[in-house]
């Protein structure tokens, strides 16, 4: 393992001894500390200066020069930690704050779109770094009626937060409770978001990352809300164009910027997926694919999983608000296909 | 000497025939943890907690969309807790990691059966994941890299299509709620792209094998639309002689549905019994017995701690249909509440108290047992 050495501010209080402490560094975190293997490392705590009655919890292991001290987590950013042998004091530090050009930022909201249907379901909110993992991440996302000037709350608060696994990338949900017909929330609050209404989503900078750094500014992003989007996504409504090194295809409305990434495959006439890179463009109302290798002369098929959506949560096979006594034909299939034939 | 030489005869043949039977009847724990592997978990994140027999950790993580079960080794038998009365948890916890209470959040809390040790579960800034013995007004670590675990990866948790390592986004599979019940880990959660409530049950020790439905609730307030909102948290609870699952959603349906229709995937709509008023999301479910009487108790966000008797929910045969129609109004099963509020974790300790980590009107977050006759 690569590991960074890295001398901490050491006050000796009560040794005379030119003792060496270092903090180890992995991944830009403190991750341990090393003492002297001179010291007998009997009865050795580490606490907060803060709080000097509470041991941190960690384990002391000795390598050939030195005894490691690694706590369960590792140090915290500006905190300041005193070392103790018995109930003397042996030495202080203070990890150092990072760099404030490290500091994250938000480099997409989606929809990215400006007008979004009064039923919109989602907003995923992009981040450059891993950002915190404790805290609510609704007490940093504010919304502004720009209409009435009055703050709304339009997102389900979750327990469990639908981060991705690198905790860079939120799902936030417009209440669904208040988006479907005649449910409790919907009739007692109302939609989260009305038609001809302009909003502001803001970002606060106070949001913090994994190292404990704040967002480089507050991000705000205004949208305008228009009537309900009623309507499934149709496939056959697509525009296809393609030459040998592109297919580009115009969906006619703005998708699920995420869902489209994930449920949409080319497959060549042995049904093989064909790899390839896909980009989104124009606001996620049509994606480009650019295979890995050119398109050969046959026909491909698109794959779309039914479970595209767009804006509204409505997938190729149903409304996300839809009455179910209504007994009408429901199609279940799990994937749509389009051909396109290369000559 | 003869009379000795024959007793230290009849003392080696019992030592013969104990270890003799040891080896050849192994312990309960040893079956259970036959599959388990030494090492380090690669655990990644803690979302739920919950204990299995044997001193069994079970551990829900949404980052690895996995389910692991570990050997706390904490099997010595205890009967009865000492009383825990302990005051600014959050700030001796956070003090115990070296850090401060904002870089902190407690996420579950669990109380092993045999030991009757208090567990928690704490996530940090960085996302370190740590778990946390209560000993004493102490904390000590629970190792997770140098451990006995097995582990099972929840199915689906990947989109089926998605193979063609084009670096597409990675689904998320939020565990919101875990449990053992009976030889099998019930797990509730939701995923970040699909609104929809999935619910598995996966039997224990873990061979691969791993059963599904899809939960849909019918709302009281209108009974003719369907929702797939996601379990906030369940409970298994027996009335008349069968098993239930008690699933409680946010603004706040109390939902049943019968534990062995859970399987192969089925699409099964529930049976609302209470709605508890809107604004408020379930927290905490646990259940016991006193005086004859079973009860099932909910911690709330925004209401105190509810009582229920399965008597109560058992005469209860209807499903709601009328709509609510006034703000926060509760209906359906009656129930009590109790004069508890703010309770954010809450468990059984022993036969005769419960351990619950409540917010006080003044802020402090503490730790306190309470006899079950009080609750």
């Amino acid at each position: 393992m690569y590991l960074v050495f890295f001398c901490a501010l050491v006050v000796m209080a009560c040794r005379n001894d030119a003792s060496e402490f270092k903090i180890i560094y992995e991944a830009d975190r403190a991750v341990a500390l090393s003492l002297d293997s001179g010291l007998d490392s009997e009865n050795i705590k580490v606490v907060l200066d803060t709080n000097q009655s509470t041991p941190i919890l960690g384990a002391i292991y000795k390598t050939n020069d030195s005894h490691i001290f690694r706590p369960v987590i590792p140090f915290t950013n500006g905190q300041k930690y005193l070392v103790f042998k018995d109930t003397i004091q042996i030495a202080e530090f203070i990890i150092d704050k990072n760099s404030d050009e490290n500091n994250p930022k938000l480099t997409a909201i989606f929809p990215s779109i400006d007008t979004v249907p009064e039923n919109l379901l989602k907003m995923y909110l992009q981040f450059s770094k891993p950002m915190q993992e404790v805290g609510d991440a609704l007490d940093y996302v504010t919304v502004i009626n720009e209409t009435t000037g009055k703050e709304v709350d339009v997102f389900l608060k979750l327990n469990t937060e639908l981060w991705n696994k690198e905790h860079t990338m939120l799902t936030l949900w417009l209440d669904p409770g208040r988006i479907k017909t005649d449910l409790i929330p919907n009739k007692t609050l109302g939609l989260p978001i009305l038609k001809n209404n302009t909003y502001t989503i803001h970002i606060d900078k106070s949001w913090r990352d994994a190292d404990g750094l704040s967002l480089d500014k507050t991000y705000s992003k205004t949208f305008n809300v228009v009537e309900r989007d009623a309507l499934k996504p149709h496939v056959e409504n697509w525009e296809i164009t393609v030459n040998n090194a592109v297919l580009t295809i115009d969906f006619k409305e703005p998708l699920d910027a995420i869902l489209v990434k994930e449920t949409l495959n080319i497959k060549d006439e042995n049904g093989t997926i064909v790899l390839g890179e896909i980009v989104l463009k124009t606001n996620e109302t049509s994606l480009e694919f650019r295979p890995k290798h050119d398109f050969t002369s046959q026909t491909y098929t698109i794959s779309v999983d039914s479970k595209l959506e767009d804006l509204a949560g409505n997938n190729l096979n149903h409304l996300f608000d839809r009455d179910v006594t209504q007994h009408t034909a429901t199609d279940n299939s799990e994937y749509k296909t389009l051909t396109f034939k290369i000559d | 000497m003869k009379r000795i030489t024959l007793g230290i005869f009849f003392i080696a043949t019992a030592l013969v025939v104990l270890v003799a039977s040891k080896e050849s009847t192994p312990s309960t724990n040893d079956i259970l943890t036959s599959n388990f592997i030494e090492g380090n978990t690669g655990i990644a994140s803690i979302n739920a907690l919950s204990f299995g027999p044997e001193g069994i950790l079970f551990i829900g993580d949404s980052k690895n969309a996995a389910i692991y079960a570990l050997d706390t080794k904490d099997n010595a038998s205890v009967a009865t807790s000492e009383r825990i009365g302990i005051g600014e948890v959050d700030e001796k916890i956070a003090a115990s990691l070296g850090t401060t209470t904002d870089n902190i959040r407690i996420t579950d809390m669990a109380v092993n059966p045999v030991s009757k040790a208090v567990y928690f579960s704490v996530n940090v800034t960085d996302g370190t994941p740590v778990i946390l013995k209560l000993k004493g007004e102490s904390f000590e670590n629970v190792s997770l890299t140098d451990a006995s675990f097995s582990k099972i990866e929840l199915e689906n948790a990947i989109a089926v299509d998605a193979k063609d390592h084009r670096n597409r986004p990675q689904r998320v599979w939020a565990i919101s709620d875990l449990r053992y019940h009976d030889g099998n880990v019930l797990v509730s959660g939701l995923s970040n792209k699909e609104f929809s409530s999935t619910f598995r049950s996966i039997p224990f020790p873990f061979k691969g094998n791993q059963d599904y439905a899809s939960l849909e609730i019918w709302h009281a307030a209108h009974g003719k639309y369907e929702t797939h909102a996601p379990i906030k948290t369940f409970d298994v609870i027996k009335i008349e002689g069968k098993d239930y699952l008690m699933a409680s959603y946010t603004c706040t349906p109390l939902v049943l549905f019968p534990m062995e229709d859970i399987k192969g995937g089925k699409h099964l709509k529930g049976r609302t019994v209470a709605e508890l008023g809107a604004g408020n999301s379930p927290l905490d479910m646990i259940s016991f017995e006193k005086g004859g009487q079973q009860y099932f108790f909910m911690s709330n966000t925004n209401r105190p701690i509810m009582r229920f008797k399965y008597e109560t929910i058992a005469d209860f045969k209807d499903t709601m249909t009328e709509p609510v129609t006034e703000f926060g109004v509760a209906t359906g099963v009656a129930y009590d509440n109790l004069p508890m509020v703010n309770v954010l974790q809450l468990d059984n300790l022993d036969a005769e108290k419960v351990v619950y980590m409540q917010r006080t009107s003044s802020g402090d977050l503490i730790l306190r047992s309470r006899p079950k006759r009080w609750m």
